[in-house]
């Protein structure tokens, strides 16, 4: 599967893109409100990186309870699939264990997404490829 | 594996996951009785469950599961 992004959880959302903009990246999506997951998503690229800046903006969002556990911090690889219900089946088989299960997300346009935990290397994204 | 064995076993994998020698489950522990103990902890017990017993747990028993006694009934369905 290819890599879509790394996934970067942290506090303070606009301060951030501001010291990841220092750093180079320059933003290609603007901050969206995911109502679904209660946070604030933002994409930046830099030399062909790409980030997701994701930050709680709900007190029981998504990333609540990982933030209070491992601050700012990144937490997620995203890989691409052209069907997200076999990949995630074959990686259960591997032993991931689905941690949300696949859901439209409104920062990747409409895109399904699902995360999943394998025990010995933590959370993935899965984003169903396309434009 | 008898119910003893298994809750042996669990106890091993939490005193490793949570690197505290101290934790003892037992069948009426809950998440809320262990520090740290969250969400993305309890994915992370299921996941080193299902390697180290050789099973995998269907959806709906990962997230409906109450307390380490239905845990242990279900790796002692899921072994057989």
């Amino acid at each position: 599967m290819k890599i879509h992004h790394l996934g970067y959880l942290v506090k303070k959302h606009d301060k951030a893109l501001k010291e990841f903009e220092k750093l180079g990246f320059e933003v290609t999506q603007d901050t969206v409100f995911d109502e679904y997951r209660g946070i604030d998503i933002t994409f930046l690229a830099k030399e062909g990186y790409v980030i997701e800046i994701v930050s709680p903006k709900e007190k029981d969002s998504v990333v609540s309870e990982l933030f209070k556990k491992i601050g700012n911090s990144p937490y997620h690889i995203c890989y691409e699939t052209d069907d997200i219900e076999k990949s995630a089946a074959e990686l259960s088989q591997n032993g991931y264990v689905m941690w949300e299960e696949p859901h439209e997300a409104v920062a990747m346009g409409g895109k399904r997404v699902c995360f999943l935990v394998h025990p010995f290397m933590g959370m993935i994204e899965l984003v169903e490829a396309g434009e | 594996m008898t119910r003893e064995e298994i809750l042996a076993k669990i106890n091993e994998i939490f005193r490793d996951l949570f690197d505290d020698d101290s934790i003892t489950v037992n069948d009426a522990t809950v998440a809320s009785d262990v520090d740290g103990w969250d969400s993305l902890m309890h994915i992370t017990i299921i996941g080193t469950i299902e390697a180290e017993f050789g099973i995998k747990f269907p959806m709906k028993d990962i997230v409906g599961m109450k307390n380490v006694g239905q845990l242990v009934d279900k790796i002692s369905e899921l072994s057989k």
